[in-house]
């Protein structure tokens, strides 16, 4: 091979030309790294050249204003329109019939004429032929249940406290409109209390939920309430769910299972097996909050079976369901289910949404829960149920 | 007679069968004229279980209203599969969303009612129809939160428009609303990721807030010395993260809200070993490698020509 390249190129150019070659190929190497996208699945048969900001619409760009014009900024009318960062699309103008508010439009009907309820500034025409204008007068006070009409005041004083019942000496994670934001102890009682001034007036979701002494999670307890500006709004009875772990997945018909967790101690637990109206099974919790109860598959039909348990108070006050736990009785193995926790971190999370969201529609097994070929909205709602933050 | 009597006991003693959610737009009933624009709020009830994701889609008449806007401002929904779409030649309203943890109704001394799904702003484009009815289609769901993804039994109810020539409103309720909103969305953290199977295994950024005023509109990332519409997830630019990462929530009122990244928070890159850049480096390795056989060969044997084979 060396002959040939001596064939071709003689005498002193040889050393330069290798040093130029081997420069063009790391400059080559640069630019695809920096762009990021260029994978060797990627790469199609017919490549199409496109440079944003060159001034003409190449093959693939929907528009180009020109170098350091594509800001994509207000345009006042269809003719003003100011092409966007990446060539693809407009910025927001008016006439785009899409209400942009932040941008002083009142109206966007998609054109710019004079005619109809919308002028050609996106300004609403007075329809009354009385005329309007001048400085807004007092109005009818908007009816929308949320606002608190008037001034905006400080932030300082709003707070919420939040209080209920976990398990003993375990820590309780807490979720605020589905981010996780802090984690309190529950002390020897099980009682935890948890507040924060750093929250803005209005709807907030709070999740609660807690492992217990085994690593078994509870079900994540969630509170949707209005929190008050400028006060301490306070909930109370949060109740976190008994944990549960079942002995054995899978038994043969006949054979006992235990079912066992944590929840408050000295409290009351029912487990009730399937969806039947029978009698649940109880069990009491120790000072520890553990608890165990037997179970005897005799009487249960061959097949899958869940259980859900809750605790009661003394006084009478109880929790909701927690998680429920499956099993089999019978031979034969039993098919587990495809979890939530996409990246298998385990938590279930927005990053785990993020991952579900890109496979919206398909039938990506990956975010098809339930296994019945789809992801859609069952799967979302299975996602939601299991949300850790 | 007393057969008749005898049904219609029955009829009010038979237990009435309860379903598990009701979706409703409030108010109920509304009377608005040409040019009017005003507010149609969905709430949601739940009757006796929890629930946690919800599909609505709304249909008008495109002849007398428009849908000109959607708020989300103090949702009960944290999270959002879809995205609100208003179509106005179709003249629906259709969005998918969820309450991570699930919603199971009001709580004992709230001091609201908690359950506003989204808020639709409409416009009276004419007003040669009397009336208008905004409607839920068939295919809206709500799904109960049991871990199973189980569809609750629904109940919809519809809104009547009266409509009348001349406009009722004397200001524009929803301007008014976001003029108001001095206070850009919630906090957030902006969260770097690398999964396999993911944009290949390359660095991605997930956000999420919520805007408790006017609501939120769209998300912003700074790359390539501009700031561009951005949707969680997206897969970075610069992913070498050297940078940094500014992504920032603007709500319908323009307020901005910079989410907080924090350096050497991303994991080690998942990107596969082999690929293009190994690719170059061998090369490089092989190009060197020839020319260096090249400057020896020529120290070695300096004058004697090179004969063909």
């Amino acid at each position: 091979m060396s002959r040939v390249f001596n064939r071709i190129v003689a005498g002193w150019w040889q050393i330069p030309l290798l040093v130029l070659l081997m420069a063009l190929v790391v400059a080559l190497a640069l630019f695809y790294v920096r762009t990021g996208s260029v994978d060797a699945a990627d790469v199609q048969t017919s490549l199409i050249i496109s440079i944003c900001g060159d001034g003409l619409a190449n093959a693939g760009e929907l528009c180009d204003a020109g170098p350091g014009a594509n800001t994509g900024a207000y345009g006042s009318s269809t003719a003003e329109r100011v092409c966007a960062p990446g060539c693809m699309s407009f910025g927001p103008y008016c006439g785009d019939g899409v209400l942009q508010v932040r941008f002083s439009e009142e109206c966007d009907d998609g054109e710019n004429t004079e005619a109809g309820i919308c002028d050609a500034q996106c300004v609403a025409n007075d329809p009354s032929p009385a005329g309007g204008g001048g400085s807004p007068t007092v109005g009818s006070t908007p009816t929308i249940s949320g606002a608190t009409p008037g001034s905006i005041l400080s932030q300082t004083e709003t707070k919420v406290v939040l209080r209920g019942k976990a398990y003993p000496n375990r820590d309780v994670n807490v979720v605020k409109d589905g981010q996780a934001i802090g984690v309190v102890r529950a002390d020897a009682n099980a009682d935890f209390v948890f507040s924060s001034t750093e929250i803005t007036a209005g709807t907030a979701t709070f999740g609660f939920w807690a492992e217990d002494t085994n690593g078994t999670d509870s079900i994540t307890t969630a509170v949707v309430f209005e929190v008050v500006q400028s006060a301490v709004t306070t909930v109370a009875n949060i109740f976190i769910p008994p944990s549960m772990n079942v002995s054995e997945r899978q038994v043969a018909p006949g054979g006992l299972l235990t079912l066992s967790g944590m929840a408050v101690p000295a409290s009351k637990i029912s487990a009730q097996l399937d969806s039947s109206s029978e009698s649940p099974l109880v069990a009491d919790a120790d000072a520890t909050g553990k608890w165990a109860l037997q179970l005897d598959t005799a009487s249960i039909s061959e097949g899958f079976h869940s259980a859900k348990s809750l605790f009661e108070l003394q006084n009478g006050s109880k929790s909701g369901y927690g998680r429920s736990v499956s099993f089999y009785v019978g031979e034969g193995t039993p098919v587990g289910g495809v979890s939530p926790d996409i990246n298998q971190d385990g938590k279930v999370n927005l990053v785990d949404f993020s991952i579900f969201l890109l496979s919206w529609g398909t039938d990506d097994i990956r975010s098809d829960f339930n296994q019945d070929g789809a992801v859609n909205l069952a799967d979302f709602s299975i996602m939601l149920f299991s949300w850790t933050g | 007679m007393n057969r008749a009597y005898a049904i219609v006991v029955m009829l009010f003693l038979m237990p009435s069968f309860a379903s598990a959610a009701r979706l409703y737009i409030e108010p109920a009933t509304m009377t608005y004229g040409y040019g009017d624009t005003f507010v149609a709020t969905i709430r949601l009830d739940n009757q006796d279980e929890c629930v946690n994701a919800v599909h609505v889609a709304l249909s008008y008449p495109t002849d007398t209203l428009r849908a000109v806007d959607f708020s989300r401002g103090n949702s009960i929904l944290s999270l959002w599969i879809e995205e609100p779409r208003l179509d106005t030649d179709l003249g629906t309203v259709v969005f998918s969303g969820g309450i991570p943890g699930g919603y199971c109704g009001r709580i004992q001394g709230d001091a609201s009612l908690s359950n506003m799904i989204g808020k639709v702003v409409f416009s009276v484009v004419d007003a040669q129809k009397e009336e208008a009815k905004i409607t839920f289609s068939n295919a809206s769901r709500v799904y109960l939160n049991d871990g199973l993804g189980t569809s609750a039994s629904l109940e919809t109810f519809d809104a009547d428009v009266r409509i009348l020539p001349e406009p009722v409103n004397t200001e524009n309720p929803w301007l008014e609303e976001v003029g108001k909103d001095e206070i850009p969305p919630d906090e957030f953290p902006i969260i770097v990721e690398s999964t396999d199977d993911v944009f290949g295994g390359k660095y991605y950024v997930v956000f999420s807030t919520v805007d408790k005023q006017s609501g939120l509109d769209h998300f912003e990332i700074f790359e390539r010395g501009v700031w561009k519409k951005v949707q969680s997830p997206h897969e970075l630019w610069d992913q070498s993260l050297r940078g940094g990462i500014q992504v920032k929530a603007i709500d319908k009122a323009g307020n901005e809200r910079l989410g907080t990244y924090v350096e050497g928070s991303a994991p080690p890159r998942k990107a596969p070993a082999y690929g293009f850049l190994s690719l170059i480096g061998l090369v490089i390795v092989l190009l060197l490698v020839v020319g260096l056989k090249l400057i020896l060969d020529r120290h070695r044997a300096p004058t004697e020509p090179v004969l063909p084979s």
